[in-house]
């Protein structure tokens, strides 16, 4: 007689769809605990670091009298307290930190600064006692980890106003930039009195006898006032404005292959720099410079590669790219010229050597984005400027 | 013939055990996420310092004329947002109210007296204003205990990123 005490096929066929439900809804739940973990820990990194800058800056708003508030540059407010405190709120979209008094906090890499405002409303009667206005500070934070929360800040304050005064106006001229850390300047090409080409703010500087060392990260991430260069900010200058004309301007541009227009079209989805760059401390506004459009980062190494869209002077640069293994840092495609020089002398768009050179970034949507403080030009808030070609400063 | 394998009964029984304790598990799970989940959303620290700026303003400003429109209302709350009138202070406190709850970027601010239940027990019968109380603005609302242990009134606030406070009227 045969011996059958093997298993039937009907137990092994259910023996084996327990184990694999089993094991599938097993593996779902270390993955979901996977997530949550992960998720919780940025989530509450992020939390933590937000209540302990809100209840830094209320502790203060809530337990001291307020005397003023006034502008300390583009990104920047200082906060009077009766029994003579002065504390800055500086919020540095390059190195991503919000600084209070002495408290720094830096937000992590997979988050950003959302469009920064600041609003209070003076138009109700006064009142001789109580509160007859209020401003409002809001800073987002918005982590693309988590479905692009917002993790930032919404400070409210009533005030009296006889008590308190709010004055966050500043000339265009005199408002300074903080990037990583480093003051910098608006700079602005103008068109006529009351129309402005560009705005601008200087990234870096190069003088010919004060030169970078050969290390890359000394070249980019070298933050030093003297020896000017805040290039780690340059992400934050990225540009989103008029895409499609650019677009159109790379499909429409003779000299490049169709495999160069695909690559540049491509690159250009999400985003660009548009750049300047002028020797010898040229002035602006003498057309003594060159202006492009570049769609890659140059402080991210793995990507130094850049395409032009438009230019100054009847010469058509490039754009920037890492020149790895020569003593220039950048330079132009095709051109002489060149930044960043590790010896030697540096090169002016003609080919001479210069005494300096200086890099800017077009900064439109970086200060539609990141003011607090009322910059003006000619008066007028620089957020409502028409620019010479009809567009509006921030659309 | 000797028949050794497993029977269907016992396969049967066995996948009933080992279901019963999945879906346990999952049960437990679920109201663990649950809880955690909460715990971002529930009085968070930047909800509760900006709602106290609207509890500093009606506790400096008076809310007698609250305390009577709530005693008034049947629903056992006054609806706060774009209503600042209903505190009856003068024009530039009543414009002011109106700044704060709109700065608060809230969804819906309730003023209530220091018990709830009776606001609690509508909700728990689905006796409530949809337009007001969503489903997590409902949950939270239960969450909270029903009196307030030193008799004070209370605002709740829902906020337009999903997030709640309750605030103490000092």
């Amino acid at each position: 007689m045969k011996n059958n005490k093997g298993f039937t096929l009907i137990e092994v066929a259910v023996s084996f769809t327990l184990v694999a439900t089993i094991s599938i809804v097993l593996l779902q739940l270390v993955l979901s605990l996977k997530e949550v973990y992960l998720s919780g820990d940025v989530k509450t990194t992020l939390l933590n670091k937000q209540g302990i800058m809100t209840k830094y800056i209320y502790d203060d708003l809530n337990n001291k009298e307020l005397v003023s508030i006034t502008t300390c540059g583009l990104s920047c407010l200082t906060f009077r307290y009766g029994e003579g405190t002065v504390k800055n709120l500086l919020v540095d979209p390059g190195n991503k930190t919000i600084k209070y008094g002495d408290y720094t906090l830096q937000i992590d890499n997979s988050s950003y600064f959302g469009n920064l405002s600041v609003e209070y409303d003076e138009t109700s009667s006064a009142l001789t006692t109580g509160d007859d206005s209020v401003i409002s500070i809001n800073i987002p934070v918005i982590s693309k980890l988590l479905d692009n929360e917002n993790f930032g800040f919404n400070i409210i304050k009533t005030y009296n106003r006889s008590n308190t005064s709010i004055n966050i106006s500043s000339d265009i001229a005199s408002t300074p930039v903080t990037l990583s850390g480093i003051n910098t300047n608006i700079s602005i090409i103008d068109e006529d009195s009351t129309h402005v080409r560009g705005i601008f703010v200087k990234l870096f500087r190069q003088t010919k006898d004060n030169y970078f060392g050969s290390d890359y990260n000394n070249f980019i991430k070298n933050n030093n006032a003297n020896t000017f260069s805040t290039l780690t900010s340059l992400h934050t200058f990225k540009m989103t404005l008029n895409h499609e004309s650019i677009i159109n301007d790379i499909t429409s541009n003779a000299s490049l292959s169709a495999k160069e227009k695909r690559e540049i079209s491509q690159s250009y989805q999400d985003g660009y720099y548009s750049l300047l760059l002028n020797y010898n401390d040229a002035a602006l506004s003498s057309g003594n410079y060159y202006w492009w459009y570049q769609t890659n980062n140059i402080a991210s190494k793995e990507t130094l590669k850049g395409f032009y869209v438009g230019f100054e002077n009847g010469q058509a640069p490039n754009g920037l790219t890492y020149n790895k293994t020569g003593n220039n840092w950048s330079n132009i495609v095709g051109q002489a010229t060149n930044i960043g020089v590790k010896n030697g002398s540096i090169n002016d768009f003609n080919g001479n050597a210069a005494n300096s050179v200086d890099l800017y970034a077009e900064a439109r949507e970086y200060i539609c984005k990141y003011s607090l403080s009322n910059v003006t030009y000619n008066g007028t808030n620089i957020k409502n400027l028409t620019l010479a070609n009809g567009e509006k400063m921030c659309k | 013939m000797k028949n050794k394998g497993f029977m269907l009964i016992e396969t049967l029984i066995a996948s009933t055990i080992i279901l019963g304790a999945l879906i346990f598990l999952f049960i437990q799970f679920s109201t663990i996420k649950r809880s955690y989940d909460n715990s971002f959303r529930y009085n968070t620290i930047p909800g509760l310092y900006s709602g106290k700026v609207l509890v500093d303003f009606i506790s400096k400003n008076g809310y007698s004329s609250l305390d009577q429109n709530l005693s008034s209302s049947t629903k056992g709350y006054v609806l706060l947002n774009g209503k600042c009138t209903l505190g009856a202070w003068n024009l530039t406190e009543t414009k002011i109210c109106e700044k704060i709850t709109s700065k608060m970027d809230a969804s819906h601010i309730l003023y209530v007296g220091n018990n709830i239940s009776n606001l609690q027990n509508d909700l728990k019968n689905n006796n409530y204003d949809q337009n007001v109380f969503n489903t997590g603005f409902k949950k939270f609302v239960l969450s909270i205990n029903s009196i307030e242990i030193n008799q004070r009134r209370r605002i709740i606030v829902e906020y337009k990123n999903n997030t709640y406070a309750v605030i103490a009227i000092s």
